[in-house]
C-alpha cells in the first residue's frame, strides 16, 4: 500500500514547527512515532500535504523531577516510559499503561504525546479507501451521516488511547504551545467528546510535555484493560483508578475512575468516585463498580456488544478499585 | 526526494529517497534486502521487524526519510561470514520455522530483546515476540528457540 504524496518537514525547534504548522495552515500535520499516522496516511482518512516531524527537537524528549510534580516530554517512547525507574517510582500508573499499548513495536516507535492524541476508531473509519469507497462517507469522513447510528447527529468512534485514563486519574496536566505563546491546561480537557474531531487542539499547536503531580502518601492505583489478544489489541474496555487515603486501611480522601473505550473520550465517573470519599474502600467498593455499570453508555459495533462492554465495566472497575486499595496499603 | 545517510547491516549507504516512501519499501525495492517481509502493511502483524538502533520497529510504517544517521539491522545481516548467528541456528534446529513468513521479524524481535536482556526468561521472550504474529508454529518452538540461543550465547 503506498502512501499519497507529501512533503517531509523536520524542524530543529518548536517555534519553527509551529511556525510550519501556521504557514500550511489545513494542509499540514504532525508525526511523532508515526505509528497511527502513517497507517491513516495509507488508508487516506487523512490526507496531508505537509508532513512535520518532531523527532527533531531535542528538548521534547525525557523526563524531569521536580519536588512536586514529574515533567515528561511529549516524544518521550512508551518503551522508556515503562521502563524508565523514575516513573516506575513516581507514577507506576502511567508505566502500567504505557507497558500494554499495541505490541513490543508499537511501543519502541510511539510516543507520549502521540498517545495522547490518538484519533478515535471505528469499525467503518479504520479501513482501506476502497473497502470504504462501498458506500458513501459517514460524519468522521466528511459525510452526512454515520453507519453505527443511523439516526444520530454526530460520530460516536472510540477512544480508546491507553496513557490518556491512567494519566487523567492521575490529575495530570499538559503543556500545549502554539501560535498565542505556551499554555498549560488538565489533560481532561484535551478530549472533546466529538467522535469526529476528539482532540481539543488546533492544528497549529502541538502538545510539548504532560506534568503529572506526585501522588500523596497512602495513595494506590491501577489500569486495568482488556483486549481480545494479550497484544496488539486495543482495548474492549479500560479502568484506571486513582485513590488516595486518610491513613493505611483508613478512609478514601481523593478518587478518580476514568473509563477507556465506551465512548469518544476517556470519562471519569464523578458518581462513583463521590461514592467512595470518606468512606472505607470495602464499604464502598461495590457501589462504585456499580455507578460506574450504570453511567457508561458504550454503543454496538464498537468491539463488542454494550451490554458485554457495560459489564467489563463493572469487573474492570471493581478489580482496579481493589488493587489500588491493596497497593494502598503496601501490598503489593 | 531527500538524501540521507544510513547505515544497514554495516554497510553505509547514501540514498536518495522519496518523501512517502517507507523504510519496508526502501530495504526491499532499493537494497535488494527482501528478508523483513511485507504482510500487513499497516503495522499489526510485526513480519516487517527491523532493528533500528537498538530498538524492534516495524519498517513497513516508517518513513524512510526518518533515518538518517540511523543504524539499522535486517535478517540478512545476522549471519557472519556463512556462519547462521545463533538466533537462526536455535530456530532451525528447534523446527521453529515453519511456513517462514514471520520470522524474519521474530527474529529480530528476538534479536533486540537479547542484545538488551542476555538472560531473559520465559516470560520475558513470549512478550518480546508478543508483536509477531505467526499462524503456523502456535509460538512455543520460536520461544524455546531464543530461550536455546540466549543459552548458547552465554556459554
Ligand atoms: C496494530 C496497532 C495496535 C495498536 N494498539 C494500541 C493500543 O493497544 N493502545 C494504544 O493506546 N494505542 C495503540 N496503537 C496506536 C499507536 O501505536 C499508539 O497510540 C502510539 O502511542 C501513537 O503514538 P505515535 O507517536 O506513534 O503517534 P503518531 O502516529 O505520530 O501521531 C498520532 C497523532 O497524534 C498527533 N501528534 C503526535 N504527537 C503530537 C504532539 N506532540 N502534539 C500534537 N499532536 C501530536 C499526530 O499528528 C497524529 O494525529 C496501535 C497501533 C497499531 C498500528
Ligand atoms: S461512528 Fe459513525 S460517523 Fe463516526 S466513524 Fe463510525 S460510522 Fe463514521
Ligand atoms: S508488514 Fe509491517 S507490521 Fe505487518
Ligand atoms: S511460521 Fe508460518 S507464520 Fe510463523
Amino acid at each position: 500500500m503506498y502512501l499519497p504524496q507529501f512533503k517531509y518537514l523536520k524542524p530543529g525547534t518548536v517555534a519553527e514547527a509551529v511556525a510550519m504548522l501556521s504557514e500550511y495552515q489545513g494542509g499540514a500535520g504532525v508525526i511523532a512515532g508515526g505509528s497511527d499516522l502513517i497507517v491513516k496516511l495509507k488508508h487516506q482518512i487523512v490526507n496531508l500535504r505537509y508532513v512535520v516531524d518532531l523527532k527533531g527537537i531535542s528538548n521534547l524528549y525525557g523526563i524531569v523531577s521536580r519536588a512536586d510534580e514529574m515533567e515528561i516530554g511529549a516524544l518521550t517512547k512508551l518503551s522508556a516510559i515503562e521502563s524508565s525507574p523514575e516513573i516506575l517510582n513516581k507514577a507506576l500508573l502511567l508505566a502500567q499503561a504505557a507497558s500494554v499499548v499495541g505490541g513490543p513495536q508499537h511501543r519502541s516507535m510511539g510516543t507520549l504525546g502521540g498517545n495522547l492524541c490518538l484519533d478515535t476508531r471505528c469499525y467503518y473509519f479504520n479501513q482501506s479507501k476502497r473497502w470504504r469507497q462501498s458506500r458513501p462517507p459517514c460524519y468522521k469522513t466528511g459525510g452526512d451521516r454515520c453507519y453505527v447510528a443511523a439516526k444520530s447527529p454526530m460520530c460516536h468512534a472510540v477512544y480508546s488511547g491507553d496513557t490518556a485514563p491512567a494519566l487523567i486519574a492521575l490529575g495530570a496536566r499538559v503543556r500545549i504551545v502554539g501560535p498565542e505563546g505556551e499554555r498549560e491546561q488538565e489533560l481532561e480537557l484535551l478530549y472533546s467528546g466529538n467522535g469526529k474531531r476528539p482532540i481539543n487542539l488546533d492544528a497549529q499547536s502541538i502538545i510539548t510535555s504532560v506534568i503529572i503531580p506526585i501522588s500523596p502518601p497512602y495513595a494506590g492505583h491501577a489500569y486495568e484493560k482488556y483486549r481480545l489478544r494479550e497484544a496488539v489489541d486495543f482495548p474492549v474496555v479500560g479502568a484506571a483508578v486513582a485513590l488516595s487515603f486518610e491513613q493505611p486501611g483508613g478512609v478514601c480522601t481523593r478518587a478518580r475512575i476514568v473509563l477507556n473505550a465506551v465512548g469518544t473520550a476517556p470519562s471519569r465517573v464523578e458518581e462513583a468516585e463521590k461514592s467512595l470519599l470518606g468512606r472505607k474502600l470495602e464499604e464502598a467498593l461495590e457501589e462504585a463498580a456499580e455507578l460506574a455499570y450504570q453511567s457508561a453508555r458504550p454503543i454496538h459495533r464498537m468491539g463488542g456488544s454494550p451490554y458485554y462492554k457495560k459489564k467489563l465495566v463493572k469487573v474492570l472497575t471493581r478489580r482496579a478499585l481493589e488493587k489500588a486499595g491493596s497497593m494502598a496499603i503496601g501490598n503489593v | 526526494m531527500t538524501n540521507i545517510n544510513f547505515v544497514v547491516n554495516g554497510i553505509r549507504h547514501q540514498l536518495a529517497v522519496k518523501d512517502n516512501e517507507t523504510l519496508l519499501d526502501v530495504l526491499r525495492d532499493r537494497l535488494g534486502l527482501t528478508g523483513a517481509k511485507k504482510g500487513c502493511d499497516i503495522g499489526e502483524c510485526g513480519t516487517c521487524t527491523v532493528v533500528v538502533d537498538g530498538e524492534p520497529i516495524l519498517s513497513c510504517i516508517t518513513l524512510a526519510v526518518e533515518m538518517e544517521g540511523k543504524r539499522i539491522t535486517t535478517i540478512e545481516g545476522l549471519a557472519q561470514n556463512g556462519e547462521l548467528h545463533p538466533l537462526q541456528k536455535a530456530f532451525h534446529e528447534h523446527g521453529a520455522v515453519q511456513c517462514g513468513f514471520c520470522t524474519p521479524g521474530m527474529i529480530m524481535s528476538g534479536k533486540a530483546l537479547l542484545d538488551k536482556n542476555p538472560k531473559p526468561t520465559e516470560q520475558e521472550v513470549r512478550r518480546a515476540i508478543s508483536g509477531n504474529s505467526c499462524r503456523c508454529t502456535g509460538y512455543d518452538k520460536p520461544v524455546k528457540a531464543i530461550l536455546a540461543a540466549a543459552e548458547a550465547e552465554i556459554q
